[in-house]
């Protein structure tokens, strides 16, 4: 029997639910799941890994039944693993509906409106437009190689 | 194919979606699949006017996505455009240990 160097699968996990904070300014509103929302960028913003939190620079504007902040992600499913890979995906679509956006659009950026609006990350796909009609954002299976936050 | 231009509490839309429109007559109300809509979102569901538009589907996958949009023109005017776009695969983040010593 030999010993294995590793980083615990559960640990992967515990992270995303929250459990570990090695910082000291670590400041929870209280034990449920935070809240998440989905916010599109113009295709002129240039959000990206130095993304902090949500701004309003660059995101579309609040019109055509676009609101600003975007909308609210669901999260009825936990964070799950896998192998050793730590996963979390929302549970549903991301819909837009009576919607003309006020420019095209090539990102989405998922932020924690529990915790200050900061980033969780941004996601591009081709450039879009839509015009009096629905945009659904349908996410990636949630299993250890498609989710769309995978801690391997 | 005809799309019809209601308005929904003042404001116009246009419901391609709907394949199976009865339309009464202009400016009363209509029923979609024996289903009469008429006082949804806080609006009174008028048919101001049917428009034989022309119906466009525009699809598109690559290793990240897969994307189909159904575009409505009359003539060269684009009036309406949805789009249901799948995200494939998600962001990894690699989770590595340092070495002790």
């Amino acid at each position: 029997m030999a010993n294995t160097q590793a980083l615990a699968t559960s640990f992967k996990t515990e992270l995303l639910n929250g459990i570990h904070a090695f910082g000291t300014s670590v400041v929870r509103g209280g034990t449920g799941a935070d809240s998440f929302k989905a916010a599109l960028y113009l295709t002129t913003a240039t959000l990206g890994a130095a993304t902090t939190a949500y701004s309003s620079t660059n995101e579309l504007s609040a019109t055509g039944g676009y609101t600003a902040g975007g909308n609210t992600v669901t999260n009825a499913t936990a964070p799950s693993n896998s192998g050793t890979t730590a996963f979390w995906t929302p549970s549903a679509q991301i819909q837009w509906t009576g919607f003309t956006s006020s420019g095209s659009f090539d990102a989405v950026l998922i932020y924690n409106s529990t915790q200050s609006n900061k980033a969780v990350g941004v996601w591009t796909f081709g450039a879009q437009s839509i015009t009096a009609g629905t945009f659904n954002l349908t996410m990636p299976t949630n299993d250890a190689t498609h989710a769309l936050i995978q801690l391997a | 194919m005809t799309l019809i231009n209601v308005v929904i509490g003042g404001e116009t839309k246009y419901l391609p979606e709907v394949r199976q429109v009865e339309v009464l007559s202009e400016g009363q109300l209509y029923t979609v699949n024996n289903y009469q809509v008429p006082y949804n979102e806080g609006g009174k569901l008028v048919v101001m006017k049917a428009e034989e538009l022309t119906e466009k589907l525009v699809s598109y996958e690559d290793d990240n996505e897969i994307w189909t949009a159904i575009e409505y023109w009359e003539d060269n005017e684009l009036r309406h455009r949805s789009l249901h776009m799948q995200l494939k695969k998600g962001l990894p983040i690699a989770g590595r240990q340092g070495n002790i010593g």
